[in-house]
């Protein structure tokens, strides 16, 4: 059989290009209101407001966005960029819900959690000015939209493993909403960073790439969002273990005597 | 190009964290109020001095050593070897259990003193640093001879957990 001719071809692969990204595109704004829809539906969409909020967004913006990319598409760019931006404020928003869900029972562990997520972000962004410092660029710390987007999905990543790193030291017990939520934000924000640096590396290249990948992160997250956020799970009630009413001066020095204690015996085998 | 690899590396990095943190987390703990009034009532034993003393004990080695014959100085040295693991095993086992209570204790307490419980984890990190370090020399010496080898290590490790106590503001804390 003969094979088409070229610009048939590449009219075909242009095609089916546009069939995948749309289809993509109308299948992750469908999952997005069918979550929408079960959280209205069953109730518990106040009690993660700020992520529903955020989901809320991200879908009327898509929306808005199809409107700029069929009307006006050469104002496209633009608009996607600006968007992005309160994207990421938002997403800020969902990592201090995450903040609050996971650490509201626990007035100790909150305060620790609050004092690490608060010096990161002082280290971080000390770190970005010191650096725009050196090469003096603080009128733009970043060189282009995309790289700014990138710095500060690492700062959402480090304020994630923070979180994650406390949950797991004080042996915080997650319900599957939270723990969803976590994971799919997080998926999302690792492969967020890693495209934008591919793209950063490849440049302009790799754009026809990087449109198809942005969604395939989003999907991912959506996925897993629709995994374990389709009921409500709440965290598990906290133990009335220590509680507030018992003295932290004494838990504490209890606990620090008998750490003495058991170490001792280590270091006496080791004494001349 | 190196900086923009580091930025390619965190985005994997940060996912497997992710799934290991999913995969790994234990499951809400069972642990009841019985436990923690247990530990209220310092039901954690204290080391025992002799089983130690006894364990680590170069006489025995020794006297094995000289008058027995070399079969049986490497049957001794190859069960205390087996018994000073698993005595450390239990110790680091100790420790961790106490840590543990301890967290789930204060992790609810709004008195929280967020330095202290820095010291604390730093002096816990010391003591499991100690641990290690005694089970590699046991491993690579044996019992007898890992007293000699860890001796200066264990000088450096014990001024960090001693410095650690002063901070804590206590030093009656600090046991002989």
């Amino acid at each position: 059989m003969k094979a088409p001719p070229r610009f048939f071809r590449a009219s075909i692969r242009g095609v089916k290009d546009q069939l995948l990204t749309q289809s993509a595109w109308w299948a992750g704004n469908a999952l997005e209101a069918v979550l929408l829809y079960r959280a209205l539906r069953r109730k518990f969409f106040g009690k993660y407001f700020v992520f529903y909020a955020y989901l809320s967004y991200v879908l009327v913006e898509q929306l808005v966005a199809f409107g700029v990319y069929v009307f006006t598409p050469a104002f496209y760019t633009k608009f996607y960029w600006s968007m992005q931006f309160v994207s990421i404020t938002i997403g800020y928003c969902v990592i201090w819900e995450i903040f609050r869900q996971v650490f509201g029972p626990y007035p100790g562990a909150r305060k620790v959690t609050r004092n690490l997520l608060a010096a990161i972000l002082v280290i971080l962004l000390c770190k970005v000015f010191l650096n725009a410092l050196y090469h003096w660029r603080l009128d733009a710390p970043a060189r282009d939209a995309a790289d700014l987007e990138r710095y500060l999905r690492v700062v959402q990543a480090s304020l994630l493993v923070a979180i994650i790193a406390l949950v797991a030291y004080y042996a915080i017990p997650l319900g599957k909403n939270v723990k969803g939520m976590i994971l799919g934000y997080g998926i999302f924000i690792g492969l967020t960073v890693m495209q934008l640096a591919v793209r950063s590396y490849l440049g302009t290249s790799f754009e026809p790439v990087w449109k198809h990948l942005a969604w395939v992160s989003y999907s991912a997250a959506l996925v897993m969002w629709c995994a374990t956020l389709w009921s409500y799970h709440p965290n598990p009630r906290p133990i009335a273990d220590g509680g507030p009413e018992r003295d932290y001066e004494i838990l504490s020095t209890r606990t620090a005597r008998l750490l003495g204690q058991i170490g001792s015996g280590v270091v006496r085998t080791m004494r001349p | 190009m190196t900086y923009l690899i580091s930025f390619v590396l965190i985005g994997p990095v940060f996912i497997a964290l992710l799934l290991l943190w999913v995969f790994l987390s234990e499951p809400p703990s069972n642990l009841g109020e019985a436990n923690v009034d247990s530990f209220l009532l310092e039901d954690l034993h204290r080391p025992d001095r002799v089983l130690i003393d006894r364990l680590f004990a170069q006489a025995d080695w020794d006297w094995v050593s000289k008058e027995t014959t070399a079969q049986m100085a490497k049957t001794l040295l190859r069960d205390r070897t087996r018994l000073a693991i698993a005595w450390l095993h239990h110790t680091r086992r100790q420790a961790a259990q106490l840590m543990k209570l301890h967290r789930r204790m204060v992790r609810g307490n709004v008195e929280l003193k967020p330095y202290l419980e820095m010291k604390l984890a730093v002096n816990y990190l010391t003591f499991l640093f100690l641990c290690s370090l005694l089970h590699v020399v046991i491993l690579a010496r044996g019992p007898f001879r890992a007293t000699k080898m860890a001796r200066y290590a264990f000088r450096v490790a014990d001024t960090m957990w001693f410095v650690s106590e002063q901070a804590l503001g206590r030093p009656e804390l600090r046991t002989e």
